[in-house]
């Protein structure tokens, strides 16, 4: 820079930042392959949900149908004044509709979360391919810079070390 | 239920950066002029903000991903 002073008491020190540099870019890299390939899960697991849960209400549903059944057979059997009057039936229906509504509300659950991660995924993968936009100019500019510098630097170490033609 | 995997991603990044700290430290301690002001300013200050925003894009997706974990996991499947 004309008229200012350079001070650098070490061109080690200015190429060890640059392995630095060079270091920092590869491991953001890798971990900006590794997130966009985690990123990718969340979706696909919520696509997975969507065939789980409707195919469970399906299950729940028939279990309903069959504790039905179970507790009609069983009040035609038992006399309606017995104290246990088909407690296990009544309870296996019970607990058989709970399962049932829980997967209805999976299965909506899973119609609202569908288009909301994958907004979501889309959002995380604009902020990924902005860091590797970044990293392909930005910052290979920075490291270009480093590079012009240590060459200038190079250059007039050489000549300054260069022996004197005698006169 | 694990979904995925974003904390080894997430450290990764907060570790390269703080490698890149400590990498500008030292080269300070032999780099120290106008020159390297000028480098800091125009080209090492502009990572911090980009890997900031990513960082804030990974854990705003992990607080998603955990959350919609919560709602559409099977009780089931926790036993």
């Amino acid at each position: 820079m004309p008229g200012q002073a350079a001070n650098i008491t070490s061109l080690d020190a200015l190429r060890s930042f640059r392995a630095g540099l060079v270091k920092f870019a590869a491991v953001v890299e890798a971990a900006l392959v590794a997130l966009e390939l985690e990123g990718r899960r969340p979706v696909e697991w919520v696509e997975e949900r969507n065939r789980y849960w409707p195919q469970q209400a399906r299950l729940a549903s028939d279990v309903v149908a069959e504790a039905k059944q179970a507790l009609e057979r069983c009040q035609i059997r038992v006399a309606s004044e017995d104290v246990k009057y088909c407690y296990d039936e009544r309870k296996a229906l019970e607990k058989a509709k709970r399962r049932l509504q829980l997967c209805e509300e999976k299965v909506q659950a899973v119609r609202r979360w569908r288009p909301q991660m994958q907004k979501e995924s889309e959002e995380f993968k604009v902020q990924i391919a902005k860091m590797k936009r970044f990293l392909e100019s930005d910052f290979t500019r920075a490291i270009a810079a480093l590079d012009r510098m240590s060459e200038a630097l190079d250059r007039y170490v050489e000549q300054s070390t260069e022996p004197k033609p005698k006169t | 239920m694990k979904i995925c995997n974003l904390a080894d991603g997430l450290g990764q990044l907060a570790h390269a950066v703080a490698e890149l700290n400590q990498s500008w430290t030292d080269a300070q301690a032999n780099w120290n002029d106008q020159t390297s002001k000028q480098f800091e300013e125009t080209q090492l200050r502009v990572i911090q903000p980009q890997v900031q925003a990513l960082i804030a894009a990974v854990q705003i997706m992990a607080g998603t991903v955990e959350k919609a974990a919560r709602e559409l996991q099977d009780p089931r499947e926790q036993a």
